[in-house]
């Protein structure tokens, strides 16, 4: 799996990185069960700080994404049992991407349609 | 012209010759970058690209031209000191030459690029394979551990035959040889550690490509290692046996020379093809970072944290000079550039001081940019010697006209200093008890006086 990292984003590396593997995990480019990179690899196959990682690699964890023990590393958790339901947080950038898209002038079925088209694109890997 | 002018010669063209064809070949376009300026197809077709394309190959045409003139001027130059020189001088101006044509075309490329309305920089994206963050190592530790082991032996044994016989050369050479051995295995293994481009959105892809290619620039590193462990075992040998060692310092320095040259050709021509054979799959494209690309050659990004990435123009990989191995790199470069400035500086300075052997107060004087100071009552025995005794150089200076430092006497066994011209036919021999002198004055009947005086007292 690739992760594109865009140098002058405002979204933080951490959460750039975070996210890249949270869709990752949702279109099946990972694998539950999958082995993760070692923070100091990632980072140096990157090119930052190790502490950027691992706090990506932390959020990952406590959001039940990403398990790691001393013996195996950092993986994809095997089964996600987390509530059917958006955080927060992303309930207000999906806010965003929609007031944005009505801004625009992007139809409400235009809309559905692209939502419909990521939806089904990860349930198919 | 003498025979090391000769080797000199028949070693630099060819190698002149090879770095103009290895330009001219990193100057083809590769994934949409033209002289290091990264163009839109449209914009590839354009008439501009045709005409500055044109005006490159005449231009380095020209430069090829003036470089392999430049060296025949210096035939006329009597002497050795300015002619090592203007050699010295021509291999820079060589080096550099034929990069001035390829900054000429990125300029005009990179300008007309900017009038036709697009920028030279995106903001930087960094792609990186997830699978194969520090999982890709190819070289292991027994890929060098023999050629590592010969060099600690070689190291040991000449250190040894040093103590036994006073071989300095051997010693000295040996000892260098063996350290750049662990060089060889150092940059294999920071190189196989250098970060692998992500170069398709297909995992599989990325981690045979970058395997492959690690694969290759370590069979590199491992062959030259190789090349280098016969080097040091030949070269001892020479040095061993104390004969013909210039020849054989010159004759094995060219052929060590040649075997990396044509191993490097080797690695870059498989990595061509590697590039060739994942043409397709390659779905990533590259960015637009013209302006990272000082004239289009020289790598400076202090947004990219990595100091080897893959080569934008030609083959093989660029460094990035804005982190701190690239600076330390530059550094050692610029200091190894003008270590060498200062030693043929030095040579020139060397050679054109005149020497003087004369009596004064109850010593015999051998002044130069040095002098040796020998009390006429510590003389145990004085000669005067019609050609130079048979000798091999420890270290110093032995040129067609001054022979100066420290040599061995060959059928004596022992050590000397030496402080002469080598077109004077006298030259006066002086024993002491604490060591053995061969001196010659600026002509012969300076040294026939200070003989004559030293026989009298």
């Amino acid at each position: 799996m690739v992760i594109i990292l865009q140098d002058g984003s405002e979204v933080p590396v951490f959460k750039q990185i975070r996210n890249q593997i949270v869709m990752g995990i949702s279109d099946g480019r990972l694998q539950p069960g999958e082995k993760l990179p070692t923070v100091r690899a990632l980072a140096e196959e990157i090119g930052i700080n190790s502490m950027t990682v691992n706090k990506a690699y932390q959020l990952l964890k406590q959001e039940g994404y990403i398990m790691t023990d001393r013996r195996n590393g950092v993986r994809v958790r095997e089964s996600f049992r987390m509530t059917p339901e958006l955080p927060l947080e992303s309930k207000e950038q999906l806010k965003q991407l929609v007031s944005e898209a009505r801004v625009r002038g992007v139809s409400q079925e235009e809309f559905m349609a692209l939502v419909e088209e990521y939806f089904s694109a990860g349930q198919r890997e | 012209m003498n025979w090391t002018v000769m080797i000199l010669l028949l070693c630099l063209y060819p190698a002149i010759l090879f770095v103009y064809f290895f330009v001219k070949m990193g100057a083809t376009p590769k994934k949409g970058v033209y002289f290091g300026v990264t163009l839109t197809s449209e914009l590839a077709k354009e008439q501009k690209v045709k005409a500055v394309t044109e005006s490159y190959h005449k231009e380095m045409k020209k430069w090829l031209l003036g470089i392999l003139l430049m060296p025949l001027p210096a035939m006329f130059i009597p002497w050795a000191s300015v002619w090592d020189l203007y050699f010295l001088l021509w291999i820079g101006v060589s080096a550099v030459a034929f990069f001035v044509p390829f900054a000429v075309a990125n300029h005009r490329l990179k300008t007309w690029k900017l009038e036709q309305g697009f920028v030279t920089n995106a903001e930087p994206v960094i792609y990186t394979e997830l699978k194969q963050a520090g999982a890709i190592r190819r070289v292991k530790w027994f890929h060098f551990a023999p050629q590592a082991m010969i060099s600690v032996i070689a190291f040991v044994a000449a250190f040894l035959i040093h103590k036994q016989q006073g071989n300095q050369l051997l010693l000295l050479m040996t000892g260098t040889f063996s350290c750049i051995t662990f060089l060889y295995w150092l940059v294999a293994i920071w190189m196989d550690r250098q970060k692998t481009m992500a170069v398709s959105t297909d995992s599989d892809v990325n981690v045979n490509y970058a395997r492959a290619k690690k694969n290759l620039w370590k069979n590199f590193w491992v062959a030259c290692s190789h090349v280098h462990m016969i080097y040091i075992v030949v070269q001892g040998y020479f040095l061993l046996k104390r004969s013909n060692i210039t020849l054989s310092i010159w004759v094995l320095a060219i052929l060590y020379t040649v075997a990396v040259l044509v191993l490097l050709f080797w690695m870059l021509r498989k990595k061509a093809g590697l590039d060739k054979r994942y043409e397709d799959k390659m779905d990533i494209l590259r960015q637009d970072t013209d302006d990272y690309y000082l004239w289009g050659l020289i790598y400076y990004n202090p947004h990219d944290k990595h100091t080897m990435v893959e080569s934008r123009n030609g083959m093989g990989t660029d460094t990035n000079l804005a982190t701190p191995v690239g600076k330390g790199v530059v550094v050692l470069i610029a200091a190894l550039a003008l270590h060498v400035l200062i030693l043929a500086v030095s040579g020139v300075v060397q050679e054109f001081t005149p020497i003087h052997l004369q009596v004064e107060e109850g010593y015999v004087v051998a002044s130069h940019t040095n002098e040796y100071r020998i009390a006429l009552h510590s003389i145990k025995e004085a000669q005067l010697l019609t050609e130079w005794p048979k000798m091999t150089r420890n270290h110093g200076w032995n040129t067609d006209t001054l022979v100066k430092g420290s040599f061995r006497l060959k059928e004596e066994k022992k050590d000397c200093e030496v402080m002469g011209y080598d077109y004077n036919t006298l030259f006066l021999r002086i024993d002491t008890s604490w060591g053995t002198f061969v001196f010659s004055g600026v002509d012969d009947e300076e040294t026939k006086q200070v003989y004559e005086i030293i026989m009298k007292e």
